[in-house]
């Protein structure tokens, strides 16, 4: 079966800004450990979220930020990783503290990947200079909210749910299949697809594209059981004694 | 369910004597497109047949548009002449116009059209019925079956006339218990003036039919010489005619040029604040008509409520023939009073002045539940008992031949103790259509379209009779002209295909002919097969850089093109279908009892149990159906035949 497995979404970070905050507050309920000592959280922490139907598979990293702790540089080296690997980018910053080092790095990281800027802590007296930090960030939105008051967290959903409808982030690395069938089968359907993209940019007529969709739709339904293949008896026959 | 025979003709005023008029293998009730087709199969494969029409005038009658052919149904068409029916030949013989739509949308969406001498084409088919041997083309009113033991006998006309039939064809079209409405008046009747067939509905009911009540509508006639036809904009046919039936296309083409042009106009503002305005004096909305139409083939009165944002509808004017000024009003059927008709109609710009000569109507009229047949058309009721046509929930011409000519089959099939005559949905539209009948039922009229065929690019128009003509002839109903022609058509196309595969051509022949196509040139030498493939190139362009082709007859270029062009598409399309032939071939046991079945839903046991498929194929598109029951069915039988070989091993 295919592991359920949403957009892959990376809260990123220097230490402290209110990235675990956040993750609980996507998750409605404490998950990760928040904690006033930076550096909380060591490990990558995954969970899936429902964020307006749409499936977020949250990563939550340990900041990002020059150490000495090899324990917390193991941390870190996790979260690059998975940025690496991931199709959104919610990147957090502190309203109540300057931009500093930190904070640069964490943006330079991003590498054009597709983000959305948090501005926390927006109860506290700001102390960041916001329209510098938009310049270092062109074209990526930003949503100033409160973790702690909740304030800004309908922003960031209506933010969230542009960027995918607008189809500016999808899934950055394909969700694990754990059978060799089905990985078959979405390989077909992969290939079909393509042959079908490449039809519709040859302009060849609409009765030639379909033949490549409905294929990779047959095939596709083998997976989920919404078409029973000719073959489907003789699969349960020769795996399970029935009739005897 | 078996009748006491005669009643209806008992029960009936002061005491009438039946007598026996004489007996037949077959018997059709109708001499519309299905009866007619039905008839003539009947008795091409050797069956003594009867066919009934209430009037003569009306066999082959077309009651609505004067054309035969549009999409998906021209395709319709073609396969019913593949099977060495008849609708192809008539048409082709009173054709007044003939275009190819959809020329532009690729080769499952071509669809030939035919504008027909409506008169012409009548007198063309009821010849062909009075010329068939073993056929009897009567005039009567069937007013019952007769039924013994659950089997049909023969039938009753009205006069008391008895007919005997060991197979009974229904084919009854509008005129069973048809009523007229035009505005707030209504009455019985048929299409076009004849009579409606009402005490046979009754009869029907008696032997245990449902009926429900679907309703079509046609619009006015005008005299085309009160129209101003520089208002409006000329269509004309296409400059080369493409045969409707193989036979003519093996035999080098039709000689016959279009004789008329069709005129496109558009409705008005005022056309639709006509309309509006008096929608409480329309039968359609007034609440006179209770029948259910056809969503496809709406009436003007729907389109203009149904669709506010539309500014305005197109409007086509057909000549009905080239002996009568009458012209057909394509777009615009309508149940308006006759005042309300001439003003919208003279809304329309070429329309001013029109002179109607017969006003639109709706009508109403009795048909079946399609579920209570088999694939083979047969009642699962009344054995004997075919039905076709308008009756089994459709609407247009080439629907209602097509299951004609496939019930006129199976009655002789059954009769001759030969297995049903079935096409599968990969091999035809006629496949498609009765599958969706017999398994979907139809809560409206059902209209064809290349939509509905899942396998379009191999149910194209022009490879029907490489799809069934050797099936058709090995029925008995192609002639040895169709087969002679098929298989001489057949072996030249092959040979081009070789010939395109073989013959190369170098990268400096190609280049001007590629470049004035805007087309890559070539790098190296290449096959012609492989330039005919791009989207660009086509097979007639490709003359220029093929000097040596031979001389092929126009059909057999366009299958020669389409076969190589789309090769690799077909192929992918076979394998879709073969893939689920696999079920399709799974047979299910006669009289499989679905609520003894463990694992079964409540809702698949009902469904199943009412539709009652022949194969697994058939059981999974049953709606209401879930993969889950498939699998469950598939389990049972696989068990119950595994029983069996053990019991005989």
């Amino acid at each position: 079966m295919i592991i359920r497995d949403g957009l892959r979404t990376v809260i990123a970070g220097k230490p402290n800004v209110g990235k675990s905050s956040l993750m609980n507050a996507l998750l409605r309920g404490p998950r990760a450990i928040v904690a006033e000592l930076p550096g909380t959280t060591r490990d990558l922490i995954e969970e899936t979220a429902d964020i307006r139907g749409i499936a977020l598979s949250l990563a939550d990293t340990a900041g990002l930020h020059a150490t000495d702790d090899p324990v917390e540089a193991m941390g870190i080296g996790k979260s690059r990783e998975a940025l690496g690997s991931c199709g959104l980018v919610l990147l957090v910053f502190d309203l109540s503290s300057p931009i500093d080092d930190d904070d640069i790095e964490a943006v330079r990281s991003l590498g054009g990947r597709p983000a959305i800027a948090l501005l926390n802590k927006a109860d506290l007296p700001q102390r960041l200079d916001e329209a510098a930090l938009r310049g270092l960030l062109p074209g990526v939105a930003a949503v100033r909210a409160s973790m702690k008051t909740g304030e800004g967290l309908e922003a960031l959903e209506d933010a969230i749910e542009n960027l995918v409808c607008q189809g500016r982030a999808a899934p950055g690395e394909s969700p694990a299949v754990t059978n060799a069938r089905h990985a078959d089968l979405l390989e077909r359907a992969a290939a079909e697809l393509g042959e079908s993209l490449s039809a519709a940019e040859r302009r060849e007529a609409p009765d030639l594209v379909e033949i490549g969709l409905r294929q990779a739709w047959a095939l596709l339904g083998e997976i989920t059981g919404e078409g029973a293949g000719g073959d489907l008896i003789d699969e349960i026959f020769s795996r399970f004694c029935v009739g005897k | 369910m078996a009748s006491g025979g005669v009643h209806a003709g008992r029960r009936r005023r002061h005491r009438m004597r039946n007598y026996e008029m004489g007996s037949y293998d077959v018997a059709v009730i109708g001499a519309g497109h299905a009866g007619c087709e039905a008839a003539l199969a009947a008795a091409r494969l050797g069956k003594r047949t009867l066919v009934l029409s209430l009037h003569l005038e009306a066999v082959a009658l077309m009651a609505c548009n004067p054309a035969i052919g549009g999409t998906g149904k021209g395709q319709l068409v073609r396969e019913i002449d593949a099977l060495g029916g008849e609708m192809g030949l008539a048409i082709d013989r009173t054709f007044i116009q003939s275009r190819m739509l959809n020329r532009s949308k690729g080769p499952a969406a071509r669809s030939p059209r035919a504008q027909a001498d409506k008169a012409r084409y009548h007198e063309t088919m009821k010849r062909a019925l009075e010329r068939q041997a073993n056929l009897d083309l009567k005039q009567g009113e069937a007013v019952d079956l007769l039924v013994e033991g659950g089997r049909v006998k023969g039938l009753v006309l009205r006069t008391g006339a008895i007919y005997r039939a060991d197979a009974v064809i229904l084919a009854t079209g509008t005129f069973l218990r048809g009523r007229v409405f035009i505005g707030e008046s209504s009455y019985e009747g048929g299409p076009s003036g004849f009579p409606a067939a009402t005490r046979l509905a009754l009869a029907l009911e008696g032997l245990g039919l449902a009926l429900r009540r679907f309703k079509t509508g046609t619009p006015a006639r005008v005299l085309a010489q009160s129209l101003r036809f520089e208002r409006m904009e000329e269509q004309k046919g296409d400059s080369r005619v493409l045969p409707f039936s193989y036979v003519n296309a093996y035999a080098g083409g039709l000689g016959r040029e279009n004789r008329a042009s069709c005129w496109l106009t558009w409705t008005t503002a005022r056309t639709h604040e006509i309309i509006l305005g008096n929608l409480g004096r329309s039968a359609l909305y007034g609440g006179l008509i209770k029948g259910v139409g056809p969503r496809y083939c709406p009436s003007v009165e729907d389109k203009v409520k149904r669709f506010p944002d539309r500014e305005r509808h197109p409007v086509f004017i057909e000549p009905e023939g080239l002996s009568t000024d009458e012209a057909y009003i394509q777009g615009m059927s309508t149940s308006m009073p006759e005042d309300v008709q001439a003003a919208f109609y003279r809304s329309i710009p070429g329309l001013e002045d029109a002179v109607f000569s017969r006003p639109g109507y709706s009508i109403e009229y009795d048909s079946i539940d399609p579920l209570t047949l088999g694939p083979s058309l047969e009642h699962k009721g009344i054995e004997g008992l075919f039905c076709a046509g308008q009756l089994n929930g459709t609407s247009g011409y080439e629907e209602a031949a097509a299951q004609g000519l496939m019930a006129g089959i199976n009655a002789a099939l059954k009769l001759s103790g030969r297995p049903p005559f079935l096409l599968g949905r990969s091999e035809a539209y006629i496949g498609v259509l009765i599958d969706d009948l017999v398994t979907k039922g139809a809560d409206e009229p059902y209209r064809m379209m290349t939509a509905r065929a899942e396998y379009r690019l191999l149910l194209r128009h022009d490879n029907a009779d490489f799809r069934l003509t050797e099936k058709a002839w090995g029925l008995g109903l192609a002639s040895g002209e169709r087969h002679e022609g098929f298989l001489r058509s057949k072996s030249g196309i092959e040979g081009e295909l070789r010939r395109l595969e073989a013959t190369s051509v170098s990268p400096a022949e190609a280049a001007a002919f590629l470049a004035g196509r805007g087309s890559a040139p070539l790098s190296e030498r290449t096959a012609l097969a492989e330039i005919l493939k791009r989207p660009e190139i086509d097979y007639e362009g490709m003359a220029e850089i093929d000097g040596a082709r031979p001389e092929l007859p126009p059909h057999s270029r366009i299958q020669a093109e389409n076969l190589i062009k789309y090769d690799g598409y077909i192929k992918k399309q076979l394998a879709q279908a073969e893939r689920v032939k696999g079920l399709e071939g799974r047979g299910i046991p006669d009289g499989l009892d679905y609520g003894a079945l463990e694992g079964l839903r409540l809702e698949a046991r009902q469904k199943l149990g009412a539709v009652r498929p022949v194969s697994v194929g058939q059981a999974s598109r049953v709606p209401g159906v879930t993969p889950a029951d498939i699998a469950v069915l598939l389990v049972h039988i696989e068990k119950r035949r595994r029983k069996g070989a053990s019991r005989d091993g």
